[in-house]
């Protein structure tokens, strides 16, 4: 999923872009409005986050010209802006969210994961992912981005539905860190093998019963990862 | 103030300004101009007059003129030799220069001369005779005869002007009773327009230009001109400034006068309209420039508040901006610790926990002036959503948590506030971090803090209170706490932090909520120690009171 | 020439024969002449007759003599003056003024709607001020005749003494319109002008004025009238009129006539009116000043009942006038005494030439005046008839008594005759009303 950060500010929009991509998007970075627009055209991400104060074209402006490129576009304000009128400007002109500065990590991550399943709820019947799909003890719902290990209820991220569908998909079968890359993780973000299995650690410290004693994804050494 | 408050409200100050300005410049404006009018029309009237009273002036030099006339005449009547002998009378007559014709009656009227009656008469005597019948026919003198007679008969006046017309012109009769006879002497009016025309003036020659675009017209009983002076030529339709009619025996004569249009004052009126004009530019520049400096002061203030307004968010921007890189890295870092599953004495998971945690709360910090600066503008607003109150406290404690833990403060939860309601959740949050941030400064050590929320119903509201063991508040200082800028210690040296705003802000967010902050009786803990207790009542439904 | 002469010598002598000395010759006196045409009367038929009374003034001793002038220019200039004709009113003031001494006064006035006084009266030797005065005249706009004359009198009476000849000279080439405007006003201003001794002598300038009121106004007032058919001839007229001033020997001059019973006074023979007064049997006539050595003139017509045959004293005359030469009054008085017989033939040889010439002449006037009523009322042939034999009536004068005057006066109305058409006619006319008023003896001279 193609995700557009429009941000003048560089920290922040680098430090977006890490998250977002930890979080399985593809991130298409523009620095001001004009460059949001253009990349827009070009890109045809399916969602963007724009902040408000940016040169040559305020996020407002951009939100318009995309809304009226894409109507069904989501769109995501990210501002230091923060008074009442600043957000309902922001709803009115017709976007989902909207994010106040200075934000959390795991707030941006929440509204993504949020507007994703609204995404996802959006999306042509025949495009869509399954409801509901049994991973092992986990049922997984990745419409919703969540996944139910019993009663508790488990926030996935778009890599990990992917992870957990790919697995599922291969279930029995081997699935090798290459394909599980290929699979999961962009073209533009090449990990290492190191950040591959971080994450499947972190993934499994939320699905597994006992994250010490992993019964769903287990590993095989040297080659890759499998669900039983 | 919302956008369009302060629009409607510039709008009215600009109308009233202008209503300022432009009101009493049309008053005064319409005012004027009748004014000026009526002053042209006044000092027409008075120029008018001027010429009026000239022309009278010049009847009255005509009257003396007359009356020289008839003093003559009366000796000329009064020194006809009383005898019927034409020839003598004649004679007398013709010595006379001013006339050479009379009648001569006697006191019953009866014609004695000329001798139409039993002598000879002259053919010029004749015609005298025959345009004159009416007067000695027609018993004109008939009374006047007997003014002054031996008997006494009547009283009146004893002379005077007889005027008649024959042949197409005027003639003069001059009559005189001495109590014997009536004489009427005849006085042509040639013989009087000369007479006056020679004292009259004529046209002044002045060198090079007209002397003066005037004239005065003197015209007899049948309206023509007999002699004018003065060099304007009126045209064909113009009325005369001033025309009066002239005294006996010329009663029927006039003078009338003609002056230009720039004689009488419409220069003046010109003038005076320029004035005024003028003077109404001058005052719709005064009140302009009143009303511009009124609409200045007013827009500086406003343009001073916008600056200032602008400024805070200039300021927070430039504020927040740094502190949500700062702060998302921390995040970053603090996740690919975890990630990297280091040891958890790692002194790097404490520098991060330092981080994120300064990091949030000059976030607070931040959020807390602006609101202040927001507060002073009464540019507060709510926003209620459907949140779970618990959900938002519950955040509020883990933000504060890592401080919390810092500040050895244990804290207790009573939570039941877990229904959907619609209230602020960021002002819910603020006041709370609000009152958190004091217990952090101001409970002691190793002390604790309590919340708990409650749903009340009828109306529905939110209570929440905050209790913690700090030094607590007197009873006295209950509102002034409340005060912003109001510390319990405004000595640096306390090492008391903070700026004093917190529980301003906390409580005007509270009021827009439609609700209050109260500092209220706190229970006695269990170590039966008392501190402050914090109590935070909102509606939790839209309500009136409700700013938005 | 000749025959003249003769004419004059024998009337002299009939005169001399028949009449009470009626001569008085004085150095310093007018000259009155007085006599019937006939030095005889015919007894036991009415009769006719004419008396004329002659008047010569007498020669002024050079320079010294002369009275000073007090003369009030009235010069219009209305619109019809502008253009040659002004400028030819600004010479002629100045030729007037080149013909003035020191002392004498003078003042010009010029009207058009108004009355301006360009030079109030002043003494001729400021002659700066005056020719200022003269240079300012400039034509436009109506004609105030009336207020011109009367503003022109009031300029000459700030000077007005008996020894000086107080007079107005009027120039006009129009109409009045703007006052006072007819004839018979005008008249009445002259009359009245007259009794304070002040004359208006009126000049017509071409064809455009009214000759009736300019006639009327001098006659009325005692002055004279000329007639000026181009402006070209101001200059010179005025020069030669003012010269003429200078030279006015008598002025308020009176001839009064006091008839015989049985002698009735008809009337004076073409004289205004106005200057004439019948009462019973006196005749007052009213005359115009007398120059010097020239002659005027007065005829009275006079009806004789029939009487017997006597010795009558005819009529008393007696003629006063104010003599500038010693500024004093003069009287002279004569009588008339004639026989009255049954001779026929004596009666016929007793026709005084100068008389009959006189009189034919004046019948002339009085027929030439009457044929301009019938010219003024349509009756063209009617007049023209009057006005041949008018003429037919002086030639056979002319012939019967040798008379140069008559001789040319038929040849004028012979002209008048042949000009009764249209603009001819108007100027004809202006021709005529002149000769009427002036003296038959100075038809060469332009007397102001």
């Amino acid at each position: 999923m193609k995700v557009l950060i429009a941000e003048d500010d560089e920290g922040i929009r680098l430090g977006l872009k890490e998250v977002l991509e930890g979080e399985g998007y593809t991130v298409i970075e523009a620095a001001d409005g004009q460059e949001a627009v253009e990349k827009f055209k070009s890109a045809d991400p399916e969602l963007a986050l724009l902040d408000i104060m940016m040169p040559k074209m305020n996020g407002y402006d951009v939100c318009k010209v995309l809304l009226a490129l894409k109507p069904s576009l989501p769109v995501i304000f990210v501002s230091a802006k923060s008074e009442e009128i600043d957000r309902v400007v922001g709803l009115e002109l017709g976007a989902d969210d909207f994010i106040s500065k200075p934000f959390g990590v795991r707030e941006v991550v929440a509204r993504m994961r949020a507007v994703t399943r609204r995404i996802f709820k959006s999306q042509a019947p025949d495009r869509r992912e399954p409801e509901m799909v049994q991973v092992g003890h986990l049922s997984v719902y990745p419409q919703e981005l969540r996944a139910k290990k019993g009663d508790e209820l488990i926030d996935l991220s778009l890599r990990d539905v992917r992870i957990l569908l790919l697995l599922q998909r291969e279930q029995g079968r081997v699935v090798s860190r290459e394909m599980l890359f290929n699979e999961c993780w962009d073209m533009q973000y090449l990990p290492n093998s190191r950040t591959i299995d971080q994450h499947i650690s972190k993934l499994r410290k939320r699905v597994e019963i006992d994250a010490n004693e992993p019964t769903l994804i287990t590993t095989v050494h040297g080659v890759g990862y499998r669900i039983e | 103030m919302s956008v369009g408050a302060a629009l409607s409200s510039s709008l009215r100050l600009g109308s009233l300004l202008a209503a300022m300005v432009v009101v009493p410049l049309v008053a005064v404006g319409f005012v004027g101009w009748r004014l000026v009018g009526d002053q042209q029309e006044l000092a027409r009237h008075e120029v008018e007059r001027g010429f009026a009273e000239r022309l009278k002036s010049l009847d009255q030099a005509v009257q003396t003129i007359v009356r020289g006339y008839e003093r003559d005449l009366a000796r000329y009547a009064s020194e006809l030799p009383r005898t019927t002998d034409p020839q003598i009378l004649r004679e007398a007559l013709a010595r006379q220069p001013r006339t050479s014709l009379a009648l001569i009656l006697d006191y019953k009227g009866r014609l004695l001369f000329p001798p139409l009656f039993g002598g000879i008469v002259s053919q010029r005597e004749l015609a005298f005779l025959d345009r004159t019948r009416p007067v000695w026919e027609g018993g004109l003198l008939e009374s006047a005869a007997l003014v002054g007679a031996l008997d006494g008969k009547s009283s009146g006046p004893d002379r005077g002007w007889i005027a008649y017309f024959h042949g197409g012109g005027q003639h003069f009769l001059w009559w005189f009773a001495d109590g014997q006879r009536v004489i009427a002497l005849e006085v042509s009016s040639i013989d009087l327009m000369t007479e006056l025309v020679s004292q009259l003036p004529d046209t002044p020659v002045v060198e090079g230009k007209e002397s003066s675009d005037e004239r005065t017209v003197l015209a007899d009983a049948t309206g023509r001109i007999v002699y004018q002076w003065g060099s304007r030529v009126p045209t064909a339709s113009e009325k005369p400034k001033a025309a009066v009619a002239m005294s006996e025996p010329l009663e029927s004569w006039t003078l009338r006068h003609f002056a230009a249009e720039s004689a009488l004052p419409g220069a003046i009126a010109g003038t005076l309209r320029t004035a005024l004009v003028g003077g109404l530019a001058g005052l719709g520049l005064a009140l302009g420039a009143g009303a511009w400096l009124i609409w200045r002061a007013r827009t500086r203030e406003s343009r001073l508040a916008a600056q200032r307004v602008s400024f805070v968010n200039q300021v927070s921007h430039e504020l927040k901006t740094p502190l949500t890189s700062i702060r998302m890295y921390a995040d970053l870092l603090k996740s690919a610790h975890e990630d990297a599953e280091v040891d958890d004495a790692d002194p790097a998971a404490r520098h991060l926990a330092v981080i994120t945690r300064e990091s949030d709360r000059l976030s607070r910090l931040i959020k807390n002036v602006l609101t202040f600066a927001r507060g002073q503008e009464n540019r507060l607003a709510i926003s209620r959503r459907l949140v779970v109150p618990d959900e938002v406290v519950l955040a509020t404690l883990a933000t504060h948590r890592p401080a919390l833990e810092q500040a050895k403060i244990e804290v207790a939860t009573d939570l039941q506030a877990s229904d959907k309601v619609m209230v602020d959740p960021d002002a819910v949050e603020q006041i709370l971090s609000n009152l958190l941030s004091n217990v952090e400064k101001y409970a002691r050590a190793g002390g604790h803090v309590a919340v708990t929320t409650r749903l009340l119903t009828g109306p529905r509201r939110l209570v929440m209170q905050v209790a913690d063991c700090g030094p607590g508040i007197p009873h006295a200082l209950r509102e002034l706490v409340f005060e912003p800028f109001w510390r319990a210690s405004d000595k640096l040296s306390d090492g008391v932090t903070g700026t004093g705003i917190g529980l301003d802000i906390a409580r005007r967010l509270a009021r827009l909520h439609g609700g209050d902050l109260v500092v209220v009786q706190g229970a006695v803990d269990a170590q039966q120690q008392t501190g402050a207790t914090f109590e935070l009542v909102v509606a939790a439904e839209p309500g009136p009171k409700d700013v938005s | 020439m000749h025959s003249r002469f003769k004419t004059v010598i024998a009337s002299l002598l009939t005169l001399a024969a028949y009449a009470v000395p009626s001569l008085s010759a004085h150095a310093q006196q007018v000259r009155v002449e007085t006599s019937l045409d006939h030095s005889v009367l015919l007894a036991n038929q009415k009769q006719t007759a004419y008396l004329r009374i002659a008047l010569t003034g007498f020669d002024l001793p050079g320079e010294r003599g002369r009275a000073p002038l007090n003369v009030a220019i009235v010069i219009d200039k209305s619109g019809s003056m502008q253009g040659a004709k002004i400028e030819q009113a600004k010479a002629a003031a100045r030729a007037a003024l080149s013909q003035l001494r020191d002392d004498d006064i003078v003042a010009i006035v010029a009207y058009d709607d108004t009355v301006e006084v360009l030079v109030p009266a002043t003494k001729a030797s400021d002659r700066a001020t005056i020719e200022r005065g003269i240079a300012r005249l400039s034509a436009g706009g109506m004609t105030a005749l009336f207020g011109g004359v009367v503003k022109g009198a009031t300029e000459v009476r700030k000077f007005m003494t008996r020894d000086r000849v107080n007079r107005v000279v009027l120039l006009s080439d129009g109409a009045a319109n703007v006052g006072p405007a007819s004839a018979g006003e005008l008249g009445q201003l002259g009359r009245t002008l007259r009794k304070e001794g002040i004359a208006v002598t009126t000049i017509g300038l071409g064809l455009g004025y009214n000759e009736d009121l300019m006639v009327q106004l001098a006659q009325a007032s005692g002055g004279q009238h000329v007639f000026i058919e181009h402006e070209r001839q101001l200059a010179q007229i005025f020069k030669e009129g003012f010269g003429n001033l200078a030279s006015i020997v008598a002025k308020e001059v009176v001839v009064k006539m006091r008839l015989a019973e049985g002698l009735r006074p008809v009337k004076v023979l073409g004289r205004a009116a106005e200057s004439i007064d019948i009462v019973g049997q006196e005749v007052t006539v009213q005359m115009q000043a007398l120059y010097a050595r020239q002659l005027d003139d007065l005829v009275l017509e006079i009806e004789v009942r029939p009487m017997s045959p006597q010795n009558l004293q005819v009529a008393t005359v007696d003629v006063s006038y104010h003599n500038v030469a010693t500024n004093a009054g003069d009287k002279v008085s004569m009588a008339l005494r004639a026989d009255v017989t049954d001779d026929r033939e004596r009666w016929s040889k007793s026709e005084v030439p100068a008389v009959r010439v006189a009189v034919i002449e004046r019948i002339a006037n009085e027929k030439s005046r009457q044929a301009i009523e019938l010219r003024d009322q349509g009756h063209v042939e009617e007049a023209k008839r009057m006005m041949e034999d008018n003429a037919k009536a002086l030639q056979d004068g002319a012939s019967r008594y040798g008379s140069d005057t008559l001789d040319f006066l038929a040849k004028e109305y012979n002209l008048d005759a042949d000009n009764l058409e249209g603009e001819q006619w108007n100027r004809q006319r202006k021709v005529i009303q002149r000769r009427n008023v002036q003296s038959p003896y100075q038809l060469d001279k332009n007397n102001f």
